[in-house]
């Protein structure tokens, strides 16, 4: 479900029509011809480290090449569940901590499993923690971090315990374009390096963790029964005519047409699928799955238009002058053909390109999961 | 006194050295920790020197700095940026400026001198328990305000009105001497942004093994060292401690920022200030090894934008001066780095030779007033400076009385 965001506030764009017309034609083309000569799909090279804090269950650092970083700190604390008793429990018949390992029981752990266990907070230099902007990306990330339901399961510990997973993300510089794709990276690396004491006690026993950090188990764990699923990441699509742009740097998401946030995942692979030809190969790429889609207000909505010779020079810089004449530039520029001058563009978003971002993200051969690789080398 | 003694471990083959019971000084028990010999951990510590037990939780001797790592230019999107390890304190800082006051309206960036702003934010994943950082927390105020004034000391401010200098200090793993860190990391990245200083703001804490216990009047033969003050506390030892957070200008005893928010004799201060100010030194030392360890171009190139700040401020003061006086066509300035330790001022053919001394120092001033009084009557010099040898920058400064 797209919902309308604004982005305006950190992304002027100090550009003049003449300067965005250009990038808009050069973007349009087929290949697109980027400013910074990259392909439509490649990426900013990235400076990245995980667990690079002792303080926190997971951490990690993430350098874009325009020179935005943020960090990320994962805290695991166990929590009294409160409505442990809730109407959910008169269903189950609780008498063995058996329920919770398999089959039946992941079905109830998703019944008891809460999606206030995992706070997000987002801090930006220079914003109130409560302004719209770091609010809307904490809520992106949460959003996409509860989409499967598998984490939050993995924070249940018993019916009357659970893990309280807070991820904290610092922008250390001020965001120069939108952060949202660097935000969910530096999340995705500190969560695949966070880990958790080792549960000794069992079943509804009081919670007891094994002193020894060197038996903690990784939140996502990488081999074993449950391996398979990698935390979530948030990219940024940019749509240029018919052309689709990933990792947009500040001046192209001046001429965007459209902005799309994607949330993927890699899910676990199912024990059936497992068993069967997966098996031989566990390390073959799957397609990844789409959790959301949302598409932001781009800032091109921001930009001034620009005025043809052909409506004349006194038209376009006289725009205060007599009501009618304005009016008139302003009706006759409705009926200017877009490749003209620089427009700023009415939003929208075609459905075929829609289709187009969903295939390139979620392929296996796709750049979601090109990253998702690519991050999986750093821990 | 001390009496060493080999002796062979009965487990092993290896030869162990501890301080015998002769050690007339110590209490029995002390001795007997300090000789166990522990075989099954490592070799054992050559406690030859020093006993065992006068060790801290963490190994050090009181006097004793923890591991200082520290990075200069760490951030390319900012103009000064620095990432700072005291021990497991790890403290990153980006400054934005000197520029024009971001806010619009009366307040901010309007004034004589330069207006610094000093935000800190305590990461929620920084301490052992997660905790958010509440909006208005006093002690982080005080600390904000605190690091703002020290460096408005500092810093040549008057040579950047109508501006502003963000500090913005990021807390990513607190374990003690907070403040400390964040004042030698915002020294850093104010170094990285080419705002000149007089010296290097250091800061480290002291603290006191014995709380409300007022010093022996001399020492004693006894006086095992227990009680003495000790140097960069960490978290552990500041919850039981009292201990005090001092900061100095360079190398020299002036102490700039003194904090204690803690009780204790007022007989202890003293020591305890002794003690920090020895650590500041030392800080010092660290800070300039960091310094010759960046990058050599950067380094060079933050030196050139220093020299250029201080003789670009130089001339368009001594240019206001002469207008001042009624001068009908402006003398041919030209204001020229001789020597990285000199700085040389042509002034229509007059030169200025600034010495390299300290701040305020007599010979420098005197020399300069009495060339310019040649020229122009009545001028007066507040202050001078120049490149020290290390790099660091200091004031010039020109006026009428």
């Amino acid at each position: 479900m797209p919902t309308q965001a604004s982005i305006n506030a950190q992304a002027q764009v100090f550009l003049s029509p003449a300067e965005l017309s250009y990038l808009h034609s050069s973007l349009t083309l087929n290949p697109a011809i980027r400013p910074d000569g990259r392909s439509s799909t490649q990426f900013r090279p990235l400076v990245a480290e995980a667990d690079i804090l002792s303080n926190a269950n997971g951490s990690a650092r993430v350098c874009f090449a325009d020179g935005t970083e943020a960090v990320a700190g994962v805290k695991i604390e166990v929590e009294k569940t409160q409505d442990a008793w809730k109407a959910a429990d008169a269903a189950l018949d609780v008498d063995d901590g058996e329920e919770y390992e398999e089959g039946r029981g992941s079905r109830r752990k998703a019944d008891l499993s809460e999606d206030v266990w995992v706070e997000t907070h987002v801090e930006i230099p220079g914003y109130r923690e409560d302004d719209a902007l770091p609010v809307f990306l904490a809520g992106i990330l949460t959003e996409a971090l509860l989409a499967s339901g598998e984490l939050k399961q993995r924070l249940f510990i018993n019916r009357r315990f659970h893990w309280k997973l807070y991820v904290d993300i610092l922008l250390l510089s001020q965001p120069l374009s939108y952060p949202l794709p660097l935000l969910s990276l530096t999340t995705h690396l500190a969560l695949l390096s966070a880990r958790v004491p080792l549960l000794i006690s069992q079943g509804e026993e009081d919670p007891l963790f094994s002193d020894d950090w060197a038996a903690a188990t990784l939140l996502y764990p990488r081999t074993g029964a449950v391996a398979g699923d990698k935390p979530p990441i948030t990219l940024l699509v940019v749509t240029i005519g018919e052309n689709i742009i990933f990792d947009p740097s500040k001046d192209e998401l001046a001429v965007a047409e459209s902005v799309v946030a994607v949330s993927l995942d890699e899910p676990s692979i199912s024990p059936a699928a497992r068993s069967g030809k997966q098996k031989a190969n566990p390390q073959s790429r799957r397609n990844l799955r789409l959790l959301s889609l949302r598409t932001i207000d781009p800032p091109s909505h921001l930009t001034s238009s620009g005025v043809p010779t052909s409506l004349g020079m006194e038209t376009g810089a006289d725009d205060f002058g007599t009501a009618a004449t304005s009016s008139e530039a302003i009706v006759a520029r409705e009926g200017l053909d877009r490749g003209e001058v620089w427009s700023p563009p009415r939003g929208g978003l075609k459905r075929n390109m829609v289709v187009k971002i969903i295939k390139e993200c979620t392929s296996e051969e796709g750049v979601g999961q090109e990253v998702i690789r690519a991050l999986a080398a750093v821990g | 006194m001390i009496d060493e003694r080999g002796d062979r471990c009965p487990g092993c083959t290896k030869w162990y050295w501890y301080q015998s019971a002769s050690h007339t000084f110590t209490d029995s028990s002390r001795t007997q920790s300090s000789s166990q010999h522990l075989h099954s951990s490592r070799m054992p510590l050559d406690t030859s020197s020093y006993t065992l037990s006068q060790l801290r939780l963490d190994g050090r001797r009181w006097n004793e700095l923890r591991r200082i790592h520290a990075q200069i230019s760490t951030h390319a999107a900012a103009d000064g940026s620095s990432y700072l390890e005291m021990g497991n304190t790890k403290v990153v800082c980006t400054v934005t400026g000197p520029a024009e006051g971001r806010r619009a309206g009366g307040q901010g960036g309007g004034g004589d001198v330069l207006d610094v702003r000093v935000e800190i934010g305590l990461a929620g994943f920084s301490g052992v328990e997660r905790r958010r950082q509440v909006r208005g927390d006093k002690r982080i105020f005080e600390m904000a305000h605190t690091i703002t004034e020290s460096l408005n000391r500092t810093l040549l401010t008057n040579l950047f009105p109508r501006s502003t200098l963000s500090i913005s200090l990021h807390v990513l793993s607190q374990d003690g001497s907070l403040l400390a860190a964040l004042i030698n990391a915002a020294t850093l990245a104010c170094v990285d942004a080419g705002v000149p200083m007089k010296d290097y703001l250091v800061a480290c804490t002291a603290g006191c093994m014995s709380a409300g216990a007022p010093p022996p009047p001399q020492v004693k033969a006894d006086d095992d060292g227990s009680n003495d003050p000790i140097l960069d506390l960490t978290a552990l030892e500041e919850q039981e401690l009292p201990f005090l957070t001092v900061a100095t200008v360079g190398a020299e005893d002036k102490v700039a920022a003194l904090v204690i928010e803690s009780r204790f004799h007022a007989g202890r201060l003293d020591e305890m200030l002794a003690v920090g100010v020895d650590g500041c030194k030392r800080v010092k030392e660290l800070v300039d090894e960091v310094m010759n360890m960046a990058p050599k171009s950067r380094a060079s190139v933050r030196r050139a934008q220093l020299t250029r700040t201080i003789t670009d401020a130089f001339a368009v003061k001594l240019r206001d001066l002469i207008w001042s006086r009624g001068a009908t066509a402006t003398p041919p300035i030209r204001l020229a780095l001789v020597a990285r330790p000199r700085v040389a001022l042509h002034c229509s053919g007059g030169i200025f030779r600034l010495i390299p001394v300290p701040v305020g120092g007599c010979a420098c001033r005197a020399l300069a007033v009495g060339r310019l009084d040649a020229r122009l009557k009545g001028a007066h010099w507040q202050g001078f400076g120049t490149m020290g040898s290390d790099g660091r920058a200091v004031a010039i400064e020109g006026g009428f009385t």
